[in-house]
């Protein structure tokens, strides 16, 4: 018996090992981190796992939205592809605004800790309205430009806290956090417009891992250090 | 000394418990926090309420402080923690 017609599609084993690598390492960084959350219960700590945790489900979510894209899924059946694919989009769109939103909080617990609501339910509703006036307005063109201005604002947290540290030091951090929600966006919007980044989709590819990797690996730098001073 | 964040205060407070071998009243540590009486009340509240420290009667029957196991993992771990959240800049 022939192996199914999806085994053998190239693209759907490059979805598969990436979306499987960025979720693993998004679900490893929520994970360790959970023991220094529950110890010190840092505001901005609980923002950074939860970042993390939406980060791995909107790759996922991308994941499907792909298969659905490439025809790969449910394909010569009487399911209807478009429904689920329309349902994989909206979702995807909304879990992308709460990682920015969850990254944002995050970065901005440093400097307004007090002034930040603890609910975060008005961040979830305007996470739907956003998602539902992009995919049901028909708005996917103007996804960019919706996106803009919190990269800008990441990038003025990185000055504020830049300016607020004694040491005048300027965190690499935000530039990766830059970085990290610039390719975020690029894969969604890879979704909203189909084979937008036809050519540079690899390089896509290898620049979100390299990031989600580098944050992994600085994770596990920190947290395998022994408090006596040795390496666990 | 600069003004001390919520992770330091907690520490200190943990600190000056193990500092006297595990078991304090409440109005010694209360001194030796260096802080009001209406802060330390809000800090005593939420390390209990998180179970870093347990309020134990000893043989005298008094009522004294102990540091939970959670406790001492906290102070074990602090200097982590607080190098994870600069170096993220949480």
């Amino acid at each position: 018996m022939p192996p199914p017609r999806i085994f053998l599609n190239t693209n759907f084993w490059i979805e598969l090992v990436y979306s499987f690598v960025t979720l693993i390492s998004c679900l490893v960084i929520y994970f360790k981190t959970n023991e220094i959350y529950k110890l010190s219960s840092h505001k901005g700590l609980k923002y950074f796992r939860l970042t993390f945790l939406f980060l791995g489900i909107t790759y996922s979510l991308r994941f499907f939205a792909r298969m659905f894209l490439l025809n790969l899924i449910f394909s010569g059946t009487m399911i209807p592809v478009r429904n689920f694919s329309g349902l994989t989009s909206f979702l995807l769109l909304y879990t992308n605004f709460m990682t920015l939103f969850y990254l944002l909080y995050g970065l901005s617990n440093k400097i307004v800790s007090k002034s930040l609501p603890e609910s975060t339910d008005v961040l979830h509703m305007v996470a739907i309205l956003l998602s539902s006036a992009i995919w049901f307005l028909n708005l996917r063109r103007i996804f960019i430009l919706l996106n803009l201005p919190l990269m800008i604002y990441i990038l003025y947290l990185g000055y504020l806290n830049y300016k607020k540290s004694k040491k005048k030091k300027a965190s690499k951090f935000h530039i990766i956090y830059f970085l990290l929600v610039v390719f975020l966006m690029l894969n969604v919007f890879d979704i909203l417009i189909p084979d937008f980044f036809r050519n540079l989709q690899n390089l896509i590819y290898l620049s979100s891992i390299s990031i989600i990797l580098i944050i992994l690996y600085k994770v596990f730098k920190i947290l395998s250090v022994d408090p006596n001073g040795k390496k666990e | 000394m600069g003004k001390r964040n919520r992770l330091k205060i907690i520490y200190d407070i943990l600190n000056e418990i193990r500092r006297h071998k595990n078991s304090i009243k409440p109005t010694p540590l209360l001194r030796y926090s260096n802080l009001s009486f209406q802060s330390f009340s809000k800090y005593f509240d939420e390390l209990i309420e998180k179970e870093l420290i347990e309020e134990v009667v000893d043989k005298k029957d008094k009522t004294v402080i102990k540091l939970t196991n959670k406790g001492h993992e906290y102070l074990k771990k602090y200097k982590m923690i607080t190098s994870f959240i600069d170096e993220f800049d949480l």
